[in-house]
């Protein structure tokens, strides 16, 4: 975002822009940023908070009118936390995934492929309260079924040579689209679950606890195995996160650009 | 939480100590008070609209968006693992927030909003970034912007 700024002001072009990591901005130095003590990945705060986004951009905007730089000012506010759904429910939140209705939860290890499938077959619901309520997803980029790019994923672990549901697309893309499409479907599905479930949670969940995320730490590991340089770079740090690796105790390279 | 302060120090050294270019200082290039401005919403979200192609790691490009454009249709193929993707599913405008410029817009606060914004990838080597944005820049101009509010994630 700092490189931005400066190649845009120096052709000529006022710019101010939202910084979520101090540390780059200090050192960067664009012509006029606001530092906001925000989740990466929320430059403008909390969701669904329209006045809280307005007072945000409000303040970064006037930094238009300052002549001098490097401007780099703080946000004042932390953004309004999520609120509570049901009170009265201390519980907090829980797995998505149920399995009370009769139905026994299948072996990852023994059958990787049905235990996927029945555990996609479990968030189904919750996927459709999502959307529902949303009234949008972010699902579907791959232009094909979850249910393909399940089968796929499956198969890539046991034979990286499998029929690629994308055959207009190289290896690595296809994977990253199964990747990212499955991404989509389980946090949108875990966060229509009630206890308002902060992003940590779902990922804790979803990289620890449910079957795709076992299914994740093998995919990482035949793709660092792998002769493809550009499967080994993914295996570094695009399918699992520096903070889940973190927490599994591997090894975690220094990022690069925002990585 | 995709807190800073709250990461172990590990992972969040890991984002912090990022090896990043220096530009030294670059002049505020001035200009009319906001009202009167005309603003543009560049974001480094790797955000697009469903259709177009999707980013490319390492690749210097960006994808435009039109005013118009219905912000549901958005969708973000942005590479990194490492950010909250929670929120945007939730609501666009906590990333790109256009909703918000418009309000701006109709109370006076902002003079235009311009017909077209803009999306990077924030993964991308910024120098491989430089020609695209000077090209962006041309572009800016030609349309009559005058100010630019960048945000990543």
């Amino acid at each position: 975002m700092g490189a931005l700024a400066h190649y845009l002001e120096r052709e000529g072009i006022a710019t101010t822009g939202i910084s979520l990591v101090r540390a780059h901005t200090e050192k960067i130095q664009p012509p006029r940023a606001l530092w906001c003590p925000f989740e990466l990945g929320r430059p403008f705060g909390a969701p669904n908070e329209p006045e809280f986004q307005t007072r945000v951009i409000k303040t970064v905007l006037s930094l238009l009118e300052r002549e001098t730089g490097p401007v780099l000012e703080d946000f004042p506010e932390e953004p309004p936390s999520a609120p509570e759904e049901n009170p009265g429910d201390m519980e907090g939140w829980t797995c998505p995934v149920n399995f009370g209705d009769g139905s026994a939860e299948i072996d990852v290890d023994t059958d990787p492929g049905s235990a996927l499938a029945q555990e996609v077959d479990q968030l189904r619901s919750w996927y459709d309260l999502a959307l529902k309520k949303n009234k949008r997803t972010t699902l579907g980029i791959s232009e094909v079924p979850l249910v393909e790019l399940s089968k796929y994923l499956v198969s890539f672990l046991e034979d990286q040579d499998t029929p690629l549901p994308r055959p207009d697309l190289p290896v690595h893309q296809n994977v990253k689209l199964a990747v990212d499409e499955h991404r989509a479907f389980y946090y949108e599905a875990s966060a229509a679950k009630p206890g308002n479930p902060s992003d940590t949670e779902i990922a804790d969940w979803y990289y620890e606890d449910s079957v795709l995320g076992q299914l994740l730490v093998k995919l990482n590991s035949v793709c660092a195995g792998s002769d493809d340089p550009i499967l080994v770079k993914m295996s570094d740090r695009r399918i699992i996160p520096v903070r889940q690796r973190h927490l599994k105790g591997q090894k975690v390279n220094v990022l690069a650009h925002n990585d | 939480m995709v807190y800073l302060h709250e990461m172990p120090e590990g992972p969040r050294n890991m984002i912090v100590n990022q090896d990043l270019p220096e530009y030294g200082e670059t002049a505020c290039v001035d200009g009319p008070p906001l009202k009167d401005r005309k603003v543009a919403i560049v974001t480094t979200a790797g955000l697009h609209r469903r259709d177009d192609k999707h980013f490319t790691p390492g690749v210097g490009e960006y994808r435009i968006i039109p005013g118009d454009t219905d912000i549901d249709d958005l969708i973000m193929s942005h590479v990194s693992t490492n950010f909250d993707r929670t929120g945007f599913y939730q609501d666009v405008n906590l990333v790109f927030p256009v909703d918000r410029l418009k309000e701006l817009q109709e109370q006076g606060e902002v003079g235009e909003i311009a017909e077209y914004h803009y999306a990077f990838m924030g993964a991308t080597p910024p120098t491989a970034m430089e020609a695209v944005a000077k090209d962006l820049a041309a572009t800016l101009k030609t349309d009559g912007v005058n100010g630019v509010v960048l945000a990543g994630v």
